[in-house]
């Protein structure tokens, strides 16, 4: 579904991503984990067109991101690590403006609207301004945006941060049932029991190099994902 | 602890003068000292020269021996000055602190933390009125010899009408503050506020002269009825002259305000800094959703942008307000304005049509929407480049909408113009389509110069909207051709009939536009996909 081939990014002499390569299939929850720096944000930026890239090639089942970005982008929601979204709209005016984007049905954006935003206890708050929002409303904001169009592929950046226990769980259901649907998930964590518990796939980034990737039991054996991060980490 | 609180608060006042927001760096010391310099010429010779020769105008009634009347007008002044020039940063800076909660979680007295704001309201209304005190205490002892008691009174003048000036601040401050809390539709209530401050401004502006003149001359009048109907205002006037009684009264009463103004403010600042607006919530109802174009949702997206901000309203959309007031004008003084420019350029009256044309063309240019456009998309500028919609839809709506806020007024001006003067029909079809021409170059030239200069690490919107230099070429570039477009049928007027000359600027505007066009087409676009 989504490849990502021999990517590379550099920011001044610095490479923020130095020839990483994965694969993301149907149906995977794919994890990806690293330091603070590691290159996990740049990737994630590179894959959803927000970031131009030095080398390398970005498809998502053939579509190349940099030869025809819409019909990429059609296919994906991003939710950034921090959601800094439209301070001057509602949250009903961002909602119907993505719903707007994507060409989703009038009928669908609003039994759309109406499960997530009561999923995530957001139905009286939508008629506020986002400027008066917190950070967890944001992200549920910016989480229900993200499911409104059905994407095929979803890739986010820290998702759990800011989310309340119940929304988390919430989001975590969320995110099998676009895998069951045939979809696919790709997103970065610091939280590393999530990614043990939640993914089928996860993959290490170290100083932008990809230094260890596969399914959770090839990762990490049977060791806990902590333990295994920690020594790859200490590796030179 | 109030030490550290108030050199806290000068750091940040002074912030601008030691800290570049536009490139998020520390300014070099030389930086530092021409913005200084820079500061206080504006504020001395330009600002205080103005008010120098208000006072000047006015030293005739100290020689009839109405001094007291003298301060007594200028004080009033200073205090109107002082208090519309701090009030908001009253409101601002008492309450909208963005450290509030860290300072109220800190073992500080709330007192203390007052008085460090307050240092900052303070010393903004000392700056204003004695831009307009100095001048006068000057202007005075020109006149009157000095001597121990006026010099007593003109060095406590500025102190007194300071501290009254803080009072006032503090207190409509407050007032604004409360009415805050309950208000829906903060954006639309500042920009009318704004519109009515600026229309009293030109009013008193235009009227300041005749009003001057009648003052003086009929002074002795004046300073007798007011001295026998309010007399309390009589005693302001001759404390600023140093009579001591009065001084002492004035001095106490200014100090007995203040005291009571801090006294009810400190009991409910705590309550105001921590609460949130308690509009009411009207809680959504899930309903029937309408769907848009992509166009339309991109476009109602940088309008919404626009109506939410007093500060892009006020700026980039002024001149939408100032076409439609002047057209208004020229149509009710339309027959005396035919009558008086056709006899002022008599045998040379194509100016006049050319001249009007001139003058939209330079309220268009006050309206640079599109030029901070792109600035502005700032930290939330992942969400449009995350979307699939191309650049040149993002770029159009942003043309657009710069389009729709100038073509309506500028019509209507236009066929006022047109109505009022009364001109040929040829030179008048070319006065309404050279208006919408300019509407759209500079709808374009203004995109143009927001794909330079871009800035999109600002913390305050301000940065972006007034401050960069893109938006300075925007509209000095607009204006610019507004005068060039006035100035040049000076001289080619006598070889050029209007028309003629209006025909052959209409085609330098298409050529223009359509230059910029395809230079936002091709390489706006990819000057946007790379940021």
């Amino acid at each position: 579904m989504l490849k990502i081939e021999h990517l590379t990014k550099s920011f001044g002499e610095k490479k923020a991503v130095d020839d990483l390569s994965l694969e993301i299939n149907r149906g995977e929850i794919y994890g990806f984990i690293g330091h603070n720096g590691a290159g996990k944000t740049t990737t994630l930026k590179s894959v959803c067109g927000i970031q131009s890239f030095d080398g390398g090639e970005i498809t998502l089942d053939g579509i190349s991101i940099t030869a025809d970005p819409i019909s990429f982008k059609k296919q994906i929601a991003y939710i950034p690590d921090n959601p800094d979204l439209y301070d001057f709209m509602t949250g009903i005016k961002y909602l119907n403006f993505i719903a707007d984007i994507f060409g989703v049905s009038e009928k669908e954006r609003e039994e759309k609207i109406k499960k997530y935003a009561g999923i995530f206890e957001l139905t009286d708050d939508l008629n506020e301004p986002i400027s008066a929002y917190s950070h967890g409303m944001k992200q549920k904001l910016a989480i229900i945006s993200a499911w409104l169009h059905s994407p095929r592929l979803i890739i986010m950046d820290e998702p759990f941060v800011g989310l309340d226990p119940k929304a988390s769980h919430s989001l975590k259901e969320m995110m099998r049932e676009v895998c069951d649907a045939g979809g696919a998930i790709f997103f970065s964590t610091h939280v590393l029991e999530v990614a043990e518990k939640l993914c089928n796939k996860v993959a290490i980034i170290k100083n932008g190099k990809l230094i260890k990737s596969g399914t959770m039991e090839e990762v990490k054996g049977d060791e806990s994902l902590e333990t295994v991060f920690l020594e790859l980490e200490a590796e030179k | 602890m109030i030490k550290v609180l108030l050199k806290k608060q000068l750091t940040e006042i002074f912030k601008a003068y030691f800290f570049d927001m536009k490139k998020n760096k520390a300014r070099s010391k030389a930086s530092t000292v021409l913005y200084f310099l820079l500061f206080a010429f504006l504020m001395l010779f330009i600002m205080g020269a103005t008010f120098g020769a208000l006072a000047f105008s006015l030293s005739p009634i100290i020689s009839m021996g109405f001094g007291w009347l003298y301060y007594l007008f200028l004080s009033l002044i200073a205090v109107l000055f002082g208090v519309f020039g701090s009030v908001f940063s009253t409101y601002s800076g008492l309450y909208l602190a963005k450290d509030n909660d860290l300072l109220l979680c800190l073992p500080v007295r709330v007192g203390a933390i007052m008085t460090s704001r307050l240092l900052g309201v303070y010393l903004m209304g000392l700056l204003y009125s004695s831009i307009v005190l100095i001048p006068a205490v000057v202007i005075y002892f020109i006149t009157v010899p000095a001597n121990l008691e006026n010099v007593i009174g003109a060095v406590l003048l500025p102190v007194t009408v300071s501290l009254l000036v803080l009072s006032l601040s503090c207190i409509f401050g407050y007032i604004v503050a409360r009415i805050s809390l309950k208000l829906k539709n903060k954006s639309f209530v500042t920009v009318l506020i704004a519109l009515i401050f600026f229309a009293l401004y030109y009013f008193v502006y235009f009227k300041a002269s005749s009003f001057i003149g009648e003052f003086i001359k009929n002074a002795v009048i004046y300073g007798e009825s007011i001295k026998e109907k309010a007399y309390i205002t009589y005693i302001i006037g001759r404390s600023a002259e140093g009579d001591l009684l009065s001084l002492f009264a004035v001095v106490t009463a200014v100090l007995l305000l203040l005291f009571i103004t801090l006294f009810v403010i400190s009991k409910s600042f705590i309550k105001i800094a921590t609460s949130t607006a308690t509009v009411k919530k009207s809680a959504y109802k899930s309903k029937k959703q309408h769907s848009r174009t992509v166009f339309g949702a991109v476009l109602s997206r940088e309008f919404s942008r626009f109506t939410s901000s007093p500060n892009y309203m006020l700026n980039c959309g002024l001149g939408a307000v100032f076409m439609v007031a002047a057209g208004i004008f020229v149509i009710i003084k339309g027959a005396m304005l035919r009558e008086a420019l056709t006899e002022q350029f008599a045998g040379f009256e194509g100016i006049i049509y050319v001249g009007a044309v001139a003058l939209i063309f330079f309220m268009i240019s006050l309206n640079d929407i599109a030029a901070p456009s792109v600035s502005l998309e700032g930290k939330t500028l992942w969400q449009i480049r995350s979307l699939p919609v191309p650049t040149k839809t993002v770029l159009k709506s942003k043309l657009l909408l710069q389009i729709y806020v100038n073509v309506v007024p500028s019509v209507f001006c236009a066929d006022c113009v047109v109505i009022a003067l009364r001109p040929d029909i040829m030179t008048g079809i070319l006065t309404v389509l050279l208006c919408l021409t300019f509407v759209l170059f500079h709808a374009l030239f203004s995109l143009y110069c927001g794909l330079h200069k871009i800035n999109l690490n600002w913390t305050n919107e301000v940065v972006p909207i007034k401050q960069g230099l893109n938006v300075l070429f925007a509209i000095f570039g607009g204006l610019g051709i507004s005068l060039a477009t006035g100035l040049l049928y000076f001289f080619l007027g006598a070889f050029l009939r209007p028309w003629v000359y209006m025909t052959v600027i209409l085609a330098f505007l298409l050529i223009f536009s359509v230059l910029l066009y395809r230079f936002i087409n091709n390489k706006g676009v990819k000057i946007f996909e790379e940021l």
